[in-house]
């Protein structure tokens, strides 16, 4: 049976805030740290907002290159990046 | 982000989600070109940058200056209002994007053509009845579905080359059409004017 690769949730099921770190364990000798960790700006990005930085690295931030890869417009990619740059400040303003 | 490339709908709507830049362009440019001889052969004006009229009497130099006046007003009214407007936009997207965007508008032309009524004057129109009449209404219909896919395709070219939201974008879009009907209305009076 194939299992499911489960992803990070990042907001909250039943109030929808961003979650926070409460538990980290160690898999190889299953040591547990508690505390109470705020997670990092980019884990709280979807997959695919990750994907797309990921992408944006991997082609050294040319857009060009990126729209040839994925076989979408400069337009569309350029805006992808503006959304994802406003969402990034969203996430720095809430935090502060 | 994945984006089906093969759904025909998104082709049909919204072309600038897979093209832009120097091939979108190319494209637009084809699409101006072919105005010329299916506007003379077919005696359709596009004497303003949304506006396709047949009148039958049509030469050469009249669709010509109408294509390309209608097509760069359109294209510099976008622009103008989009750098007002703070928006990151290139001219070469929304120059090729507002030539590709007239191709329902190329289009209606023939249904245009084959739906016109046998009459001249309003009240000719007024007038008809029975299978001429039947023939305006499906005509206008026909022609009223190629006018609603035209404005789909030029609201997503100034969408997707703007990235504007909300009341942004909708002021922004009609004050560019608006704009644009007005500046190629009067240029393309007195560009004609000056020639012939």
């Amino acid at each position: 049976m194939n299992q499911k690769k489960s992803t990070l949730p990042v907001t909250c099921p039943s109030c929808s805030s961003g979650l926070a770190v409460q538990s980290l364990i160690c898999p190889n000798c299953a040591t547990t740290v508690n505390g109470m960790f705020d997670l990092p700006e980019l884990l709280m990005l979807n997959k695919d907002e990750l994907t797309f930085i990921f992408q944006f690295v991997k082609n050294s931030g040319s857009l060009k290159e990126m729209s040839k890869e994925m076989g979408l417009s400069y337009p569309t990619i350029r805006n992808y990046l503006n959304d994802l740059i406003d969402k990034l400040n969203q996430l720095d303003h809430e935090r502060e | 982000m994945k984006e089906n490339r093969n759904n025909i709908f998104i082709w049909l709507v919204n072309p600038f989600r897979f093209w832009g830049g120097s091939k979108l362009l190319t494209a637009g440019i084809l699409v101006l070109l072919l105005h010329i001889p299916v506007g003379y052969f077919f005696g359709a004006r596009f004497d303003g940058a949304i506006d396709m009229h047949i009148s039958f009497d049509v030469s050469l130099l009249q669709v010509t200056t109408d294509v390309i006046i209608a097509w760069l007003s359109m294209a510099l009214s976008f622009f103008v209002v989009a750098k007002l407007l703070n928006a990151p936009a290139r001219f070469i997207d929304v120059a090729g994007a507002t030539a590709v965007a007239r191709i329902p508008l190329l289009l209606s032309v023939f249904p245009g053509y084959l739906f016109v009524p046998n009459a001249a004057t309003v009240e000719e129109i007024l007038a008809l009845e029975g299978s001429d009449l039947y023939l305006l209404v499906a005509g206008s219909v026909i022609l009223m579905v190629f006018v609603i896919w035209f404005f789909i395709v030029l609201f997503n070219a100034f969408k997707i080359n703007t990235n504007l939201k909300r009341w942004k974008l909708a002021t922004g879009f009609l004050l560019g059409v608006i704009v644009a009907e007005i500046v190629s209305l009067l240029l393309i009076r007195q560009v004609l004017e000056g020639i012939l």
